[in-house]
């Protein structure tokens, strides 16, 4: 397995060995006063570490000088109106679904590591704390039912951002690794070559002796936790619904083509998956999108294919088994790149213009929001900011944004610092 | 733990002062000294409300009312006659909207009969005057009354807030002043300023603020009985002081830890490695009287003890090969290193860090300035060193005053610009940096645009020759006798790598809101140090030798709930590293790290992202933040525990202990004792040995309920702890 690495010399913690795996047309307010009395909702945060070329896949400009507009062409989608780039046709495809926002504008933080944590929590970075992740925010605030983990993260991050931070650990993502692995299976929910399950019973009475005959100071977090933790480990190991729900072999072939045998791809089936069984919240992070160099080769074979395909059959999957209404997609990265190809074909860090995709959970899909100049380089309408983004996708939640977390020294800290959700977006 | 803001949320109102009807108008307005605190006291500048970065609806105060002019011109003159109406008074939105006649987001802030609007009304009948300039400043609180006990819920300690003016002149604010308990478990403070005890016992600090100044008391609550007998406590100062507040606060020591519990807690603070059972044996059947003394020594003399620190200080460092690069991680870790082996003082290790030039491949302690293999900037070095050497957290004061604290902006620039000389020279080496200095290189303070002075942290400005190293005269007054900030910065983390808790918590955050819970015994503990030569060992010495570190971690009646007493031991979760090592020794394999052949052992490896799940999972530190380890047990590692290959790997490796002792003569009873004194520095009892071998007897394949055997042990909270 290759590390990838992004300009800031990021390499992708190692997480995994092989082991044995449409709330159409109501306003802002009726919205939120529907969400009241709808079902929970779920969460996919489909991240794209690295930044990607907003102008060569949602924000198309080809009227732009040939050395701003690059390779590609638009091609329309089933909305009329809406274009994206021509190497996206299954997101085409499902246009209708989404809320494209191109307006979206951040700041530029000198370095991937701070802006992947400014868009992955929705708070700007400072340097002696770890903001909550959005789909750590929303757990928390959900009561966890089942020995299914209730927030999960499909393939590795590349930066920070993406856990709990100041909430603790237990609100970081159950990791399950990269499901495109052959044999792959989410790592230690099945024991190790030539230990049955009858031995992992009579080790776990080995292990309940010893801890009953040790009885210290169990009123610290420290030694409370680990008996839960240690209780719910087993209930998932030995639960039939967790095993299955990981157990992306039990889809169909035709599905697990349809979503395409890549990382990505069988990361957002296994997204899907998940969420269908209860969980609820997922984040994939697909990396390679910091194309200094080659950004359109690099596009066209190792980037756009695979996303298009499991995005695509991820958003349509979701609608015909009804769980788009309730399933609040995101796509997104942590800045978007520079207008101007450089001398490598490639393209910069661009922080002041991208574009970011939405989907269910009560968004309304087949718009547009937003424009940018004809360089694809300021923001013309609409400006977008990643506070605004943060409100959006916790109104969407039905999360409170009054909502305020301590810190455990007992700072408060507000979940979105003073945005205003994106009302278009839901009406 | 508790907020330290009580949050004044839509429907809680601050209780009405006084009967408004009796309050006396102000004849000579102070905006400051009359309005700005009742922006603090109703609410209005919290940092969820209209104290955030951004404010609130476009109307943004200072963050608990330090700045007043900028308050007063977000009030009066950035929208003429809309938040303060002088002509048409009551269409003035500071009076509509927190008495919601106007729909407001905060909610109701208080009532049109309170003091409050009365007030506000008040100062804009009289022109809403900002004030006249030579009125006089507020320049402190004093608070009364002095530390004091609780003992009994019925009783209370009614606070008194005198506000000194720059005139001389004092007035009583106790009830326009805002408290808050920082921990309303044990104390919880009524809007006026009433303490009483909340039912837990310890010590509790008081936070008021008051026209954007604040000041901080500490009172006790103990509504336990006093113990009739209590432990003469040993002429150690470590003892003293614990003793002392312990038998205040009514809460009963735990016994002495048994002799198994003493060697394996001491190997693991020490030396980060199990000791080994003949080292166990040795020491549980020695009959010397200074046994414990004796061992403290030899522990300290070897050489583990110099990678336990390096590990350590590595993390406090920050030490990272995506940072420093694998050249940088590996000469930072040997330098330490032999600062650690030859027993360095810490002003020494201190200075050497700060005042360092060239190449960092070539000289470790260069190292300190990198950041993405370049030179951090003087922003990032303040508040580095501000944590590693100071032991504030004046990150805070970057953008702002900070909220707690009398850091102010420009304190933290005056920090930054010691470290401005500080630049990088390109190497031919792309990922290496050489530090040199550009003298003449300044920071800008983002408010006046000017190069910021650089000061002595606190104090004076730095007055050398232009051209000279502003760092050196840094490294001197930091490392001087009488620096409040080092000696005690220090002392504070080594009594917490022991004791698991700071005497302040967290360790780098000391300040006058955030009290020490013993403040005697840290400045004590701090003149020890200065007073040997910055000798950590003597420091370490001193402590484990007290009877307050060799403390049982069993709780009793009245040490259940004590959490910052030590009035038993507080178990630490072992290290992933430690970790790592210690089922390596138990199970005879070591592991093996691909390019590190200087690692032997995973507390040795400079490398902090080589990769490993497994020391991902158990939580090594990510050094991208200086914090402390996470320490609750997670999913993932819970199921590392049952599941993980490592474990088993080990155990069925053809040349491990457990095969070993399979093979050889000895008897399951023999093997039994063999691995708790490995894993628990002790026998096990009767009972536990009749259990084991009844198991053992009864599976037919000995290797394998052995095995099972040690994966319970290793799994066991007893191991996984250190207790």
């Amino acid at each position: 397995m290759s590390l990838q690495f992004d300009c800031d010399g990021a390499a992708r913690r190692d997480f995994l060995r092989l082991g044995l795996l449409g709330l159409g047309g109501l306003s802002l307010p009726g919205f939120l006063s529907a969400q009241k009395k709808g079902a929970d909702k779920s969460f996919i945060f489909v991240w794209l570490a690295g930044g990607a070329p907003h102008m060569d896949m949602y924000d198309m400009k080809p009227d732009a000088p040939a050395d701003i507009r690059g390779d590609f062409k638009p091609v329309s989608t089933r909305v009329a109106g809406i274009q994206v780039c021509e190497l996206m046709p299954k997101t085409a495809l499902v246009a209708d679904k989404l809320c494209i926002l191109r307006s979206v504008t951040s700041v530029d933080l000198g370095s991937h590591e701070r802006s992947s944590r400014y868009l992955q929590t929705g708070v700007l970075p400072v340097p002696n704390m770890d903001f909550a992740s959005f789909g750590s925010v929303y757990v928390k605030e959900k009561a966890s039912r089942g020995a299914l983990p209730p927030y999960v993260g499909v393939l590795k991050p590349v930066e920070r951002g993406w856990g709990g931070g100041f909430l603790g650990a237990h609100h970081d993502p159950f990791m399950a690794g990269d499901p495109s692995e052959k044999n792959w299976r989410v790592r230690d929910l099945v024991p190790p070559p030539g230990v049955t399950l009858e031995r992992v019973a009579r080790r776990q009475e080995i292990l309940k002796e010893f801890n009953d005959a040790w009885r210290r100071a169990d009123s610290e977090t420290k030694i409370a936790s680990y008996g839960p933790s240690v209780e719910q480990a087993y209930s998932m190991i030995y639960s039939k619904e967790v095993f299955d729900a990981f157990d992306i072999q039990r889809e169909p072939e035709k599905v697990r083509d349809a979503y395409g045998r890549t990382p990505v791809g069988q990361g957002l089936l296994l997204a899907r998956r998940l969420v269908e069984k209860g969980v609820k919240a997922v984040s994939l992070w697909m990396g390679g999108w910091d194309t200094h160099a080659n950004n359109f080769t690099s596009l066209k074979e190792k980037l756009l294919p695979p996303l298009d395909q499991g995005f695509g059959a991820l958003i349509e999957d979701l609608a015909q088994r009804g769980l788009l209404e309730n399933t609040l997609v995101v796509q997104a990265g942590e800045f978007g790149r520079t207008p101007k190809v450089n001398k490598n074909a490639g393209r910069d860090h661009w922080p002041k213009a991208f574009s970011v995709a939405l989907a269910g959970g009560g968004i309304r899909g087949g718009q547009i929001i937003g424009s940018t100049d004809r360089n694809a380089a300021e923001v013309t309408s609409d400006p977008i900011t990643v506070e605004d983004l943060s409100a959006t996708i916790f109104t969407a939640l039905g999360v409170d944004l009054h909502r305020v977390n301590h810190t455990p020294e007992g700072r408060p800290i507000a979940i979105v610092n003073g945005g205003t959700a994106v009302a278009k977006a839901f009406s | 733990m508790r907020p330290i803001l009580e949050l004044l949320l839509a429907v809680s109102l601050p209780v009405a002062a006084a009967d408004p009807a009796a309050y006396v108008l102000p004849k000579r307005w102070s905006f400051a000294n009359h309005i700005a605190p009742v922006l603090t006291f109703a609410g209005c500048n919290q940092s969820v409300c209209h104290g955030s970065p951004v404010g609130k609806n476009g109307f943004k105060l200072s963050l608990f009312g330090y700045e007043p002019e900028v308050d007063y011109a977000a009030l009066v003159t950035a929208v003429p006659g809309r938040r303060v109406n002088v002509g048409n008074i009551d269409e003035s939105l500071i009076l509509r909207k927190p008495t919601l006649t106007l729909e407001h987001g905060g909610g109701l802030r208080f009532r049109k009969d309170s003091r409050e609007y009365r007030l506000f009304r008040g100062w804009i009948e009289a022109g809403a005057p900002f004030g006249h300039p030579e009125a006089p400043r507020l320049t402190r609180l004093d608070v009364a009354p002095p530390y004091r006990v609780l003992r009994a819920k019925a009783r209370a300690i009614p606070m008194k807030v005198t506000a000194v003016y720059s005139d001389g002149s004092r007035e009583d604010v106790s009830g326009m002043a805002v408290y808050s308990s920082n921990d309303d478990s044990v104390l919880k403070v009524s809007p006026r300023g009433v303490v009483t005890a909340a039912g837990a016992t310890g010590d509790a600090g008081i936070m008021i603020r008051y026209a954007g100044k604040f000041a901080a008391a500490v009172y006790g609550a103990s509504l336990l009985p006093l113990p009739a007998r209590f432990p003469a406590a040993p002429a150690n100062v470590v003892d003293r002081e614990v003793y002392a507040k312990l038998r205040e606060l009514g809460i009963v020591p735990a016994e002495v830890c048994s002799d198994s519990e003493f060697i394996r807690r001491l190997h693991l603070d020490l030396l980060g490695v199990l000791p080994e059972p003949a080292d166990v044996r040795r020491f549980l059947a020695s009959t010397a009287r200074d046994k414990r003394a004796q061992l403290v020594e030899e522990t300290l003399a070897r050489p583990e003890y110099a990678d336990l620190q390096t590990l350590l200080w590595a993390d406090r460092l920050r030490s990272d090969s995506r940072f420093h690069r694998v050249g940088g991680v590996r000469s930072y870790f040997k330098w330490l290193r032999e600062q650690f082996a030859a027993n360095r003082p810490l002003d020494q290790i201190a200075r050497a860090l700060l005042t360092a030039s060239g190449q960092n491949f070539a000289n470790g302690e260069a190292n300190y300035w990198g950041n993405y293999d370049k030179i951090s900037t003087p922003i990032e070095t303040a508040i580095q060193t501000g944590q590693v050497f100071l032991g504030v957290r004046i990150g805070c004061a970057q953008c702002h005053n900070h909220p707690f604290e009398k850091w102010t902006q420009d304190d933290f620039y005056s920090l930054a610009a010691v470290f401005s000389q500080v630049v990088e020279f390109s190497t031919k080496n792309a990922q290496e940096f050489d530090l040199r200095l550009e003298p003449n290189r300044a920071v800008l303070h983002p408010v006046s645009k000017k190069a910021a002075i650089p000061r002595y942290f606190g104090g004076e400005p730095i007055d050398i020759e232009p051209g000279l190293d502003r760092r050196v005269p840094f490294a001197d007054w930091l490392t001087s006798k009488d620096n409040s900030y080092f000696a005690r910065a220090m002392a504070n983390v080594v009594w917490r790598n022991l004791m698991a808790r700071g005497l302040v918590q967290p360790v780098d955050d000391m300040r006058d809101t955030n009290p020490p819970t013993h403040p005697a015994l840290l400045d004590a503990l701090a003149r020890e140090l200065s007073a040997h030569n910055f000798d950590q060992k003597h420091l370490i010495r001193l402590i484990v030798n007290s009877r307050t570190y060799q403390h049982s971690s069993r709780v009793n009646e009245t040490n259940r709930l004590d959490f910052k007493y030590y009035a038993r031991s507080y178990p630490k979760r072992m290290m992933a590293e430690v970790y790592m090592d210690a089922i390596a020794r138990i199970t005879g394999v070591s592991d093996r790290f691909k390019d590190w052949p200087e690692a032997r052992r995973a507390a040795q490896l400079p490398d902090n992202r080589y990769p490993s799940y497994f020391l991902d999972v158990f939580e090594r530190s990510n050094r991208l933040v200086i914090c402390d380890r996470e320490e609750s047990v997670t999913i993932s590692q819970a199921l590392h525990f049952v599941n993980g290959p490592e474990v088993q790997g080990k155990m069925t490796h053809p040349e491990g202990r457990l095969t070993g002792w399979v093979y050889s003569a000895r008897t399951d009873g023999e093997i039994i004792e063999e691995i708790f004194l490995s894993a628990y520095a002790r026998r096990p009892a009767p009972s536990e040995k009749d259990r084991l071998l009844t198991r053992v007897a009864k599976i037919p394949d000995r290797r394998e309920i052995l095995e099972d055997i040690v994966w319970g042990i290793v799994n066991s909270k007893e191991f996984v702890f250190n207790h």
